[in-house]
């Protein structure tokens, strides 16, 4: 009877504080990170599906996520959607942007190249990604004519009209490049990254003075850059490293508009 | 009923006291403290892109963006992504990262992100909380819950939304009438006289009326006489069936017809500052005595 007593009152007291701290927790605002824990740890481990394992991995593969954005915890549920099924729509899709941003561009093309043939609602995005990647790898051609599948869809959409008019100036076709950045600047006449192609692209075919012109632009436009409206640009990265990316399109523009001025001055 | 309690209560007992449950405890507080203090940790990781800048030919930078890269949400999305920078429509602005609309009601100012109520304005009522339209200012009629411009007044014009008093077209006289001097069209037609661009004011009426003579034989007639000022129109009757009418002021007199008893004559008139005048006169019957 005595030792009995003695058990219930060590349960007791492990028990109880453990309960008092996880109510602590639970009611620090914190509901919403333990229903994520238990839905990944606990929920997945039981109940495991190729389309569970995509939504946790979106969760944090998205430069909107701020607290959230983890790219190993991404790619091990993508992968875990791999295993359970792999022919989920926009798997690849996400891989190839995983290995792309890694800088493993040929595992990133081959993921591509596998989402654009098995997905048969291929989304115009995974003609984009891939136009990225061979961007990257110096195919311009062959990007160049991805972007072209992507711009049919979506004619007006600033980020890819600029990426066109990189892999168009990577290519020689500076004149391409000037009118594709010309069309551009139409709708987004402020948009930092057009202006710095534009600019390049008046370089190149030896108009210096609108170069200049185009690039002193860009530089209040860098300027007035924010985190968020870089993180829209790159909705892939880790959003805390928002000014890192900031800084590297300022010093460009920085580094184009004395260039340019140089070669204006000789 | 006590002892379900009794029973129930030790059962609690019995499972919190168990060694599976102190397991489960610790396993979900494991989860959480893992979960929370794990979070803060991880590194920031730089990829590639963020300090990617091409170079063109002539060695100036190229920077590409990857906005499109983000895949459909689900299955039958288009997959077009809104590149813009997040902005909202006319009318709203950015709060949290959500579209608030700018546009409050009528009483209603934005601020700090939500419609905050300081006063109706003049020509609504606050019921239930919100502004009712329940007049509409000058040149502007209710129709519908809404004031609708219906045009300004004379002597009024147009500024901006709202009818003003047009102070470069001053108000003239033009004999009894009230003019606008700009465009020459009567303003008003006043009671009694119009002097220096206004209406002035009639003075109060005056009225006399007499008999003469006022005892007849019976047969007779008399002479009714009316003097009146400050009137537009009078009548007088008599309550053997006479009746006559004046306009204006002046004097008036007309014969009566044949008395042959006592008649009474009234004599109503509409005043220039819109009051009635009354006055009444009698004309009486000379008695006539017989000889025994």
């Amino acid at each position: 009877m005595r030792t009995k007593s003695l058990k219930n009152t060590r349960h007791t007291r492990v028990v109880l504080p453990i309960l008092a701290i996880a109510v602590f927790l639970f009611a620090s605002g914190m509901m919403a990170e333990a229903r994520r824990l238990i839905e990944e740890n606990i929920v997945f481990r039981f109940a495991p599906s190729a389309e569970r394992a995509m939504t946790y991995g979106n969760r944090y593969f998205s430069a909107r996520a701020k607290n959230a954005y983890d790219i190993e915890r991404a790619e091990y549920f993508y992968n875990q959607a791999l295993v359970l099924d792999p022919q989920t729509p926009y798997l690849q899709h996400q891989l190839a942007r995983i290995h792309f941003l890694k800088g493993d561009f040929n595992q990133a093309l081959a993921r591509i190249d596998l989402e654009i043939s098995d997905n048969p609602s291929v989304s115009p995005s995974s003609f984009y990604v891939r136009g990225l990647i061979e961007g990257y790898m110096g195919l311009y051609d062959a990007a160049a004519s991805d972007y072209e599948k992507y711009l049919v869809q979506d004619p007006k959409n600033w980020a890819a009209l600029n990426d066109y008019a990189w892999v168009l100036l990577k290519a020689g076709r500076f004149e391409d490049a000037r009118q594709v950045t010309t069309r551009a600047l139409i709708d987004f006449p402020g948009n930092a990254w057009l202006l710095n192609s534009q600019a390049i692209a008046l370089f190149e075919l030896g108009r210096y003075q609108e170069a200049f012109e185009s690039a002193e632009k860009a530089v209040p436009a860098v300027e007035a850059l924010t985190e968020e409206e870089w993180l829209v640009a790159y909705p892939g990265n880790d959003p805390r490293i928002a000014a890192e990316g900031i800084a590297t399109l300022r010093n460009s523009i920085i580094h184009n508009k004395e260039k340019i001025a140089l070669r204006l001055s000789e | 009923m006590a002892a379900i309690r009794e029973h129930e209560s030790a059962r609690g007992r019995t499972i919190a006291r168990s060694p599976v449950f102190t397991v489960f405890a610790l396993a979900v507080l494991a989860i959480l403290i893992a979960g929370v203090f794990t979070q803060g940790d991880r590194e920031r990781i730089s990829y590639l892109e963020a300090q990617f800048a091409d170079t063109s030919t002539s060695g100036l930078a190229i920077v590409p963006a990857s906005c499109p890269s983000d895949p459909p949400h689900f299955t039958g999305d288009t997959g077009l992504p809104n590149c813009s920078t997040p902005s909202c429509p006319s009318g709203f602005t950015l709060v949290g990262g959500i579209c608030v609309s700018t546009q409050c009601p009528v009483g209603f100012t934005f601020t700090n992100g939500s419609c905050v109520f300081n006063g109706c304005p003049s020509g609504y009522n606050y019921e239930d909380g919100e502004c009712v339209l329940v007049s509409c200012p000058l040149g502007y009629a209710l129709q519908g819950g809404a004031c609708v411009f219906v045009g300004c007044p004379n002597g009024y014009k147009l500024v901006g939304v709202q009818c003003v008093l047009d102070i470069e077209c001053p108000l003239v006289c033009s004999g009894k009438n009230l003019v606008n001097s700009c465009n020459g069209q009567t303003v008003q037609i006043c009671a009694y006289q119009c002097s220096s661009g206004a209406c002035v004011a009639a003075p109060v009426p005056e009225a006399t009326l007499t008999a003469q003579p006022s005892l007849v034989r019976s047969g007779n007639r008399s002479v009714i006489k009316w003097v009146v000022q400050y009137v537009s129109t009078c009548t007088v009757v008599g309550s053997n069936g006479d009746s006559w009418a004046s306009e204006g002021d002046g004097t008036f007199d007309e014969e009566s017809g044949p008395i042959l008893s006592e008649t009474t004559y009234t004599l109503t008139c509409d005043a220039l500052n819109g009051s009635d005048i009354t006055r009444g006169v009698k004309v009486g019957i000379i008695p006539t005595f017989e000889e025994q």
